[in-house]
């Protein structure tokens, strides 16, 4: 196969997806924001207070 | 304005140049405050020495963490993201202004962080955990660092899209900076979380706002702590590419691979922050072991990747130049007298044996209740970041001082053997810290004997033998890294000029000849490799599975 062919051939949607920069730094980040950070805080948020009467008995 | 290397034909802009040179001296600064902060440690932990009191143990741990963990590991990525997007593209920086803005605040931070801690004003510990208060300058010094470094970070992106524009680069970037690639959204990654958590904190400091919620700062700080150390594995990787390239003429043997294990690293490596929470009650396990174990697994399939294509790399280029004989000719021939080549080959073993196989035994939610702040967590990071990264960075600046800083190696006999004691001292160091961590020794504790507290604790007899041999692995790496630290303020001060490729004492390998049709493997020693390191993997998670169903009765 020459190197004209080569050129003609389309490049595979993996390749393109990772020779942009700019597309790997959007994945990179809305994953990492999405499963770690959101989801992690949510978690936290949704904790349910330590009810009074146990904190005071703890504090006391 | 431009000069072309008369070794490597590089076009180098001056401007890039004087940048790296100013990042790698901070780096290497950085680097000497943490191993005398290092050794004092070692020094203090080991009992019957136990050299500082406790308020200077909590300052110093505090001081080296972020020497050690940040400045030095940061200020050397920024010098190597300038090197990977403007010397190895032949390219013009686009910003020196910018440039220098960057260094100015990374180096203002620097010092607002390292004397606040040395005042006494910050002896919150690396994690500077709320409520833990320092002083406000400490945090304002964090921020200014990270906003610095995240402005790098952006010069390199933009050098490499004005590469791309200016036909410098093709769409696919070369190996070498794909990584950097990979490792510079790590760090945006990184830096802009810190952002997220320090900012509040410096506000909650400053009385300007009551409180942190302590859960959610300690689940923000490790995704800035724990991926802070993933920029460094995917710089290290680079770099050991890079090196494979320069000491041999060698490339991966499937680049395509190779660039999706980095795209791996991009998607998936930072989730493993999560490792830091496994005791933390906030968070399910549905979340603990989606971040540790399944969408992590597939970074630590990049690394195995890598841990597979880096000496394959070598084997292949080695082959090529004839070494044929044999499983393991190509290695018994290989470059040892190049201390840039045998700190790549150290790091890579140091890095997967000690550090990779511990990551994910300690990663997972089950086997880490063994080990969980225990002083076997350091002694994986030592395996990660000072065995990998740091010999790592040691050995790729065996490169950097005749080419970037036109100078020779002073006493390069002493260099080429540099990497081993380095490698055998924080190996030691590693195991032993490892070992003592695995027979319940806690982490950040100034004095594990408990004297004088209202409870005690008897230890297995042999956490004896493994401090002396802490002490002994630490006392080896700190000379080691003295050694490097010497020879290179040495070398670029006051070393013999280099005016030619005559004068390069680490030789540049031009590309290895085209491969000959073969039948079977192209690498078959390394697969021997692999399957070795495979076994020992196997057979240290079953010892810990083991450990941890014998640690309690469950009733």
């Amino acid at each position: 196969m020459n190197e004209q062919e080569d050129k003609d051939k389309p490049v595979p949607a993996l390749q393109v997806v990772m020779n942009d920069v700019m597309l790997l730094l959007f994945l990179g980040v809305t994953i990492y924001a999405i499963f770690y950070l959101i989801w992690g805080i949510m978690e936290i948020a949704t904790v349910p207070a330590i009810p009074e009467e146990i904190k005071a008995a703890i504090l006391k | 304005m431009f000069r072309t290397c008369d070794i490597t034909g590089f076009k180098v802009d001056l401007n890039s140049e004087k940048l790296i040179r100013l990042n790698a001296v901070m780096a290497v600064v950085s680097l000497l405050l943490a191993i005398i902060a290092a050794i004092l440690l070692i020094f203090t932990r080991y009992q019957p020495v136990h050299l500082l009191d406790a308020e200077w143990y909590y300052r110093l741990t505090t001081f080296h963490g972020l020497n050690a963990l940040i400045f030095w590991i940061v200020f050397f990525e920024i010098a190597g993201l300038y090197f990977g997007s403007t010397v190895v593209l032949n390219q013009k920086f686009c910003s020196p202004v910018l440039g220098w803005l960057s260094l100015i605040l990374m180096v203002g931070g620097f010092l607002l962080v390292d004397v606040m801690v040395m005042i006494g004003q910050a002896d919150v510990m690396m994690t500077s955990y709320v409520p833990l208060k320092a002083h406000p300058l400490y945090y304002l010094g964090i921020i200014l660092f990270a906003v610095g470094a995240l402005l790098g970070v952006s010069l390199f992106f933009a050098n490499v899209v004005n590469a791309k524009r200016d036909k410098n680069v093709g769409d696919t970037l070369p190996l070498f900076t794909y990584g950097l690639v990979a490792a510079a959204i790590i760090a945006v990654i990184t830096l802009a979380t810190g952002a997220i958590i320090y900012i509040p904190t410096f506000l909650w400091s400053l009385g300007l706002i009551d409180s942190v919620d302590p859960a959610v700062y300690k689940l923000v700080w490790w995704g800035l702590g724990h991926s802070s150390q993933q920029i460094n594995v995917s710089a290290m990787v680079s770099i050991w590419y890079l090196t494979t390239f320069l000491a041999l003429g060698g490339t991966s043997i499937n680049e395509r691979v190779s660039r999706t294990a980095f795209f791996l690293y991009i998607l998936f490596i930072c989730l493993a922050s999560a490792h830091h929470l496994l005791t933390d009650p906030a968070t399910s396990s549905a979340w603990k072991v989606w971040n540790t174990s399944y969408a992590m697994y597939l970074a630590v399939l990049a690394s195995m990747i890598h841990a597979f294509a880096v000496p394959s790399s070598i084997e292949s280029a080695q082959r090529r130049w004839g070494y044929n004989k044999g499983l393991f000719e190509w290695l018994a021939k290989a470059p040892w007298s190049n201390p840039a080549f045998t700190s790549c080959v150290l790091a890579c073993i140091g890095f997967g044996f000690i550090g990779g196989t511990t990551g994910v035994i300690f990663g997972m939610e089950q086997t880490n209740i063994i080990v969980h702040n225990t002083l076997a967590i350091p002694g994986h990071f030592k395996g990660t970041v000072v065995i990998g990264t740091t010999l790592t960075f040691m050995g790729i600046t065996y490169y950097l001082i005749p080419l970037i800083f036109r100078r020779k190696i002073v006493a390069f006999k002493l260099a080429q053997i540099q990497p081993w004691l380095f490698f055998f001292g924080i190996a030691i160091l590693s195991v032993s810290m490892i070992a003592l961590g695995q027979l319940g020794v806690p982490r950040r504790h100034w004095d594990s004997t408990f004297s004088g507290g209202p409870f005690t604790h008897t230890f297995n007899p042999s956490v004896d033998f493994f401090w002396t041999l802490m002490m002994l692995g630490g006392s080896l790496a700190f000379i080691a890294a003295l050694i490097w630290v010497l020879q290179v303020v040495v070398s670029v001060f006051f070393g013999p000029k280099v005016n030619g490729p005559e004068d390069m004492q680490l030789p540049i390998s031009p590309l290895a000849p085209a491969a000959k049709e073969h039948k079977g493997y192209e690498a078959p020693g390394t697969l021997i490799l692999t399957i070795l390191f495979l076994i020992t993997f196997a057979v240290l998670f079953f010892i810990n599975w083991k450990w941890l169903a014998a640690t309690w009765w469950v009733k």
